[in-house]
């Protein structure tokens, strides 16, 4: 077990190098002078400002020194300080990447609250009126485009309804009702693209499941479809189930851009939209980075909790 | 000494005059008493990314930096000029001015504001290569230390614009001790002004607590203030209906009168920034002026401010000089209207008679930019145009900008100095603005700038500006489309906010603060 | 076209809603200048963000444009931009797959590492760069779509070239001495299709979400033409004015990626039993 996690940490944090060396380059080849963007309209025009500058943040030296000295940063935890605010990257960071940890576990746990009862529900009335119609809603929430929802939840909720804020963010610390209430929409939007996933993969998982021999069995010694189905499939089924669910939920944070742009949501993803607008250099690489991480840590998650689960998947490695 | 203050006076006068400012559209504080205390939440549409005093960062940063800092001089509500960190000032001519420093004024850190913070802050702009915004107003300026409490500020040559432009909040005096002490002023102040800043994220929030020190007494009245930057328009709009917010600034132009018609709301509105459509004079096919004219009368701006600004837009017809203005010239005023007939004939003449492939370079994340170069669009392809719209980031319009890779593009201008020199600031062939950056000369308009500049009688100024302006209509470098209205809500509880026109229409909020009150 | 009959044969019907909806707005799309709709570019500042009208079938846009022309010509781009992406994604895909999988042992798990860190980078975000370099215009947008959904032909591709590879009559024709080209044309390509049709249905409704997501964003085609997603995005603003104009592109885009996942899942029925888990 111990060779199988060491292996995979070491691949996790090769391919951690190699993203953040693409990164790092295609960055810098943007087009777009972040020294310009500091400098603001007049000054940006003004080829001695404009060299002064360049030179004070070191973005005159050739990319690869350039490159050294962050990795080499990185090495000591130091991400740099951002070139628009000055401050330490880090400390951005740490106030970002909670909040779209919370947008993710909100959207993950409307997908699987919603998702999972209604794959259950396809699967056990396959081909019945009530299975075909949870199948088709699980591919509507797949098919609406996640501005398209979240359009439709705020003219619901908010502009109709007015129960709910349509967007904005309020720290925990200060109002913690009126914070939950302006996640709910955002965690929906994402969570209904989602839910529709989980319900597929469900429904098609059980219904393999089902197939199998083991539950076969039970159903012959007598357990009603329904209890074979709870007792026996369903564990089982989950299996690949949680693994989609992993591997969608890095895929969710670097997908929150639209959701975090539409509702105003101060994250990770509108951090490095607004920090690649400005060609904030350090900051755009150090929430690229952080998405990555995140990314990487949770698929090592999931693997290794497969590994627990299933022996196979520990030696099937090639 | 007498008539040297009353000639700074004059001065003072002229500057506000030259702002066409109608003291505040919004009701005055009238006879209320102002209530101590309580906090202003405040939503703004800038992501204020830095705090630098020196360096423009949006209408936001405006309102940030006038509770945090203090200028020599600034502004009042009736765009006179006031004594700020300096008691008093004396201009023994019209390049030099003598600065007498309040006593006791005090840094938020407590140590005392000297002449060499002064020296040190303004030598901070001046310095060649420097960010500051107003580093190319203040170009060969000297300051000099007399004593530890006299300042005095000098020009190579006379310059009616330099008191002006010493009373604006990029001239802020900093702290010597704790910019070299390596503070960093992007993320932190210490100021002089009416508020102290207490927590800062940047992009997302400020807050600001009452500055017990300040200089004013018995000001401000308010405890504190929470600004929150909020970008999307509805999400702004929508904190301050259900109440999560006091005041929110550029209400978006749909919401004007929808707010406006609420009875626990009040708005105000008046002409701020212009949209303009800039040609790169310089190279084919646009450094034709004739060409340039057959867009300025094809285009529809009634259409752009009715769609872009759902009526809070009005057209400019003529210069950018609002009718209010002592430099406001009727005869100029209409000089535009729409002509398509000769909007036609002028094409013809410039040899485009056969039709026309153009470039326009278009700011893609704010609809009215979007929506201003569709009618544009549709305007020119009825003169026989065909113009392709060309949508980029900021970070490549700037790029674009500043190298003068355009044929033409729609660029919003706010106003940058309340004085009609500003142009010199737009259209001199030295303005990295404009100008510099395409090799735009025009040596008739420079000519007439230098005059207009070096003078200070406003009833001599007045001619050579009105033909500074026929100049620009003539030549048309720019075409001018339309004043966007820049407007504030808030609830009926706030009071002693006034709202300014013109050039001060971004310092409204910032002039205002120290003597705003919540009800 | 046999193969194709016997494939309608077994729809159910769902599916033949789908693909009747499909029909209808490919038709739409393909046959919109002939339709007698309203100019999709006609502005009318006076008549903005109105509702249905005798003259304006679904109302009118925030420039006072037919939203019922612009619609159809919106999802006329939308498709193109999709269909297209989808080309330049499977074919690109699809080489870098099978290349891959003749480059020997260190070489393959190098090059897949490479592939799986494009897999991994943050769709948007590579949209964003490779949008930035190439300026917004309907062939950048297709390439850079295309470019972001190719390491996934690239991993099925290389995936079944692997296992074709390793089948035992391959293996015989290679100990013959069967050549490389000669593999890939008669054993891996052929055996390939029904995969690479899944996999392209698949991508089609995701490449159509990205267009309109990148258009919503603002980095889609240069206005005025029209995409629903960029429609979309323009609309939203005045969602507290009147919510009917942004809903138009909102469901048509909607419906067109329902009907295209129903028909995409039927289609992997049929042709890939065993892709079904």
């Amino acid at each position: 077990m111990a060779k199988f996690i060491g292996r995979r940490l070491g691949s996790a944090l090769l391919t951690l190098l190699l993203a953040s060396i693409v990164v790092f380059a295609s960055i810098h080849l943007l087009p777009g002078d972040p020294v310009v963007m500091l400098l603001g309209e007049q000054a940006g025009s003004d080829p001695a400002a404009v060299a002064r500058l360049t030179r004070e943040l070191g973005l005159d030296k050739p990319i690869l020194s350039q490159f050294l000295s962050w990795a080499g940063g990185l090495a000591h935890g130091d991400l740099g300080t951002s070139l628009r605010s000055g401050e330490p990257v880090s400390d951005e960071l740490v106030r970002r990447i909670p909040r779209s940890l919370e947008l993710v576990a909100g959207g993950l746990a409307v997908a699987v609250l919603l998702g999972l009862p209604l794959g259950v529900l396809a699967a056990r009335d396959r081909g019945r009126p009530a299975g075909i119609l949870a199948s088709v809603v699980a591919v509507a929430g797949f098919s609406a485009p996640v501005f398209v929802s979240g359009i439709i939840l705020v003219l619901v909720f908010s502009l109709w309804l007015g129960v709910l804020p349509s967007s904005g963010f309020v720290a925990f610390s200060e109002d913690p009702l009126l914070h939950l209430a302006c996640l709910v929409l955002p965690s929906l939007a994402i969570g209904i693209n989602f839910m529709g996933v989980v319900a597929r993969m469900t429904r098609a998982s059980l219904i393999d499941t089902m197939a199998k021999d083991y539950v076969r069995l039970a159903r012959a010694k007598g357990l009603s479809r329904g209890k074979a189905m709870t007792r026996h499939a369903l564990p089982n089924a989950l299996v690949p189930v949680i693994a989609i669910i992993g591997i969608r939920a890095g895929n969710l944070l670097g997908g929150t851009v639209i959701v975090e742009a539409l509702f105003d949501w101060p994250g990770l993803s509108s951090l490095l939209v607004s920090a690649s607008f400005a060609r904030d250099y350090p900051l755009m690489q150090g929430s690229l980075l952080a998405i990555f991480a995140i990314f990487i840590l949770i698929s090592l998650l999931i693997d290794l909790a497969q590994g627990l689960v299933d022996p196979r998947v520990r030696t099937a490695e090639g | 000494m007498t008539t040297t203050t009353r000639r700074s006076f004059s001065q003072a006068a002229l500057a506000a005059a030259a702002l066409g400012l109608v003291p505040g559209l919004s009701g005055v504080a009238g006879a209320q008493t102002p209530k101590k205390g309580g906090t202003l939440r405040y939503g703004t549409v800038t992501e204020v990314a830095s705090l630098d005093p020196h360096v423009y960062g949006g209408s936001a940063w405006r309102v940030l930096i006038e509770a945090l800092y203090s200028p020599l001089v600034g502004y009042n509500a009736e765009g006179t000029i006031v004594p700020r960190l300096a008691a008093r000032y004396e201009q023994p001519d019209a390049r030099t001015i003598l600065f007498h420093l309040r006593p006791g004024a005090k840094f938020h850190d407590g140590s005392p504001v000297t002449a060499e913070d002064v020296k040190f802050s303004l030598d901070r702009i001046i310095d060649p290569g420097s960010a500051a915004t107003l580093r190319p107003n203040l170009v060969g300026a000297t300051v000099t230390v007399i004593d530890a409490a006299t300042v005095k500020v000098a020009k190579p040559e006379d310059d009616a614009t330099l008191l002006g432009v010493l009373a604006l909040p990029e001239a802020a005096i900093v702290s010597r001790k704790s910019i070299e002490g390596g503070a960093n002023v992007k993320a932190s102040a210490n100021g002089t002004g009416p508020f102290v800043l207490k927590t800062y994220e940047p992009s997302v929030r400020a807050v600001l607590e009452k500055n017990p020190t300040y200089y004013e007494a018995g000001q401000p009245y308010l405890d504190a203030v929470e600004v929150r930057m909020i970008k999307s328009d509805d999400a702004r709009v929508n904190a301050l209906r259900s109440g999560s917010l006091d005041m929110i600034d550029f209400v978006p132009w749909k919401d004007i009168d929808v707010l406006g018609r609420m009875p626990n709301f009040k708005v105000d509105s008046s002409g701020g920034a212009f949209m303009n459509i800039w040609f790169n004079a310089t190279r084919k096919p646009f450094d034709d002026p004739r060409l340039r004219r057959a867009v300025a009368y094809a285009v529809d701006r009634e259409a752009i401010s009715k769609a872009a600004f759902f009526g809070h837009g009005s057209p400019i017809f003529g210069p950018p000089t609002p009718s209010d203005s002592p430099y406001y010239v009727k005869e100029l005023d209409g000089h535009f209207k729409r002509d398509v007939a000769k909007a036609k004939a002028l094409l013809a003449e410039a040899g485009h008679g056969q039709g026309l492939n153009v470039e326009l370079v278009v700011f893609q994340g704010l609809g009215i930019y979007t929506t201003t170069a569709q009618v544009i669009q549709a305007n020119l392809k009825e003169i026989g145009v065909n113009l392709s719209i060309k949508l980029v980031e900021w970070a490549n319009l700037l790029e674009r900008k500043n190298t003068g890779n355009y044929d033409a593009m729609i660029y919003g201008v706010s106003m940058k100095l309340p004085d009609p020199d500003v142009y010199t600031y737009y259209f001199g062939s030295d303005s990295t603005y404009w100008a510099k950056p395409i090799g735009y000369r025009d040596e008739v308009l420079e000519k007439l700038l230098a005059e207009g500049r070096s003078l200070t009688d406003i009833a001599k100024r007045k001619p050579i500006y009105a033909k500074v302006e026929e100049r620009l209509l003539e030549t048309s470098p720019w075409v001018f489309i339309n004043y966007r209205e820049q407007a504030q809500a808030y609830r009926r509880n706030v009071k002693g906010y006034r709202h300014l026109a013109g050039a001060l229409n971004e310092s409204s909020t910032g002039i205002s603060l120290p003597t705003m009150w919540i009800d | 076209m046999s193969a194709a009959a016997s494939l309608l044969r077994n729809t159910d019907a769902a599916t033949r809603v789908a693909l009747a909806v499909l029909g209808i707005i490919v038709a739409a799309a393909l046959f919109a200048p002939f339709l007698g709709i309203a100019d999709p570019f006609a502005i009318d500042p006076a008549n903005i963000l109105a509702m249905p009208s005798g003259a304006h079938p679904l109302g009118t846009d925030e420039l006072g444009r037919d939203l019922l022309a612009r619609v159809v010509h919106g999802g006329r781009v939308s498709l193109a931009v999709a269909a297209a992406a989808v080309l330049v994604a499977g074919s690109i895909g699809v080489v870098l797959g099978v290349a891959i999988a003749f480059l020997g042992r260190r070489g393959e798990s190098a090059a897949m590492r490479v592939v799986d860190v494009f897999v991994s980078l943050p769709e948007i975000f590579v949209a964003i760069v490779v949008l930035a370099f190439l300026g917004g215009s309907l062939a950048a947008l297709i390439g850079t779509i295309g470019l972001l959904y190719c390491p996934q032909f690239a991993r099925v591709a290389y995936g079944m070239a692997r296992s074709i590879k390793a089948r035992d009559h391959v293996l015989a024709a290679r100990s013959l001495g069967a050549g490389r080209l000669w593999l890939i044309r008669h054993e891996i390509l052929p055996n390939m299709r029904s995969v690479i049709a899944v996999q392209a249905s698949l991508t089609f409704s995701f490449a159509m979400l990205m267009e309109a997501g990148l258009s919503f964003l603002g980095l889609g085609v240069p206005p005025p033409t029209p995409s629903w997603g960029q429609m979309v995005g323009a609309l939203k603003n005045y969602l507290f004015i009147n919510p009917w104009p942004v809903l138009v592109p909102s469901l048509a885009l909607f419906v067109t990626v329902l009907a295209i996942n129903v028909v995409g899942d039927w289609l992997q029925d049929r042709l890939n039993p065993e892709l079904r888990r």
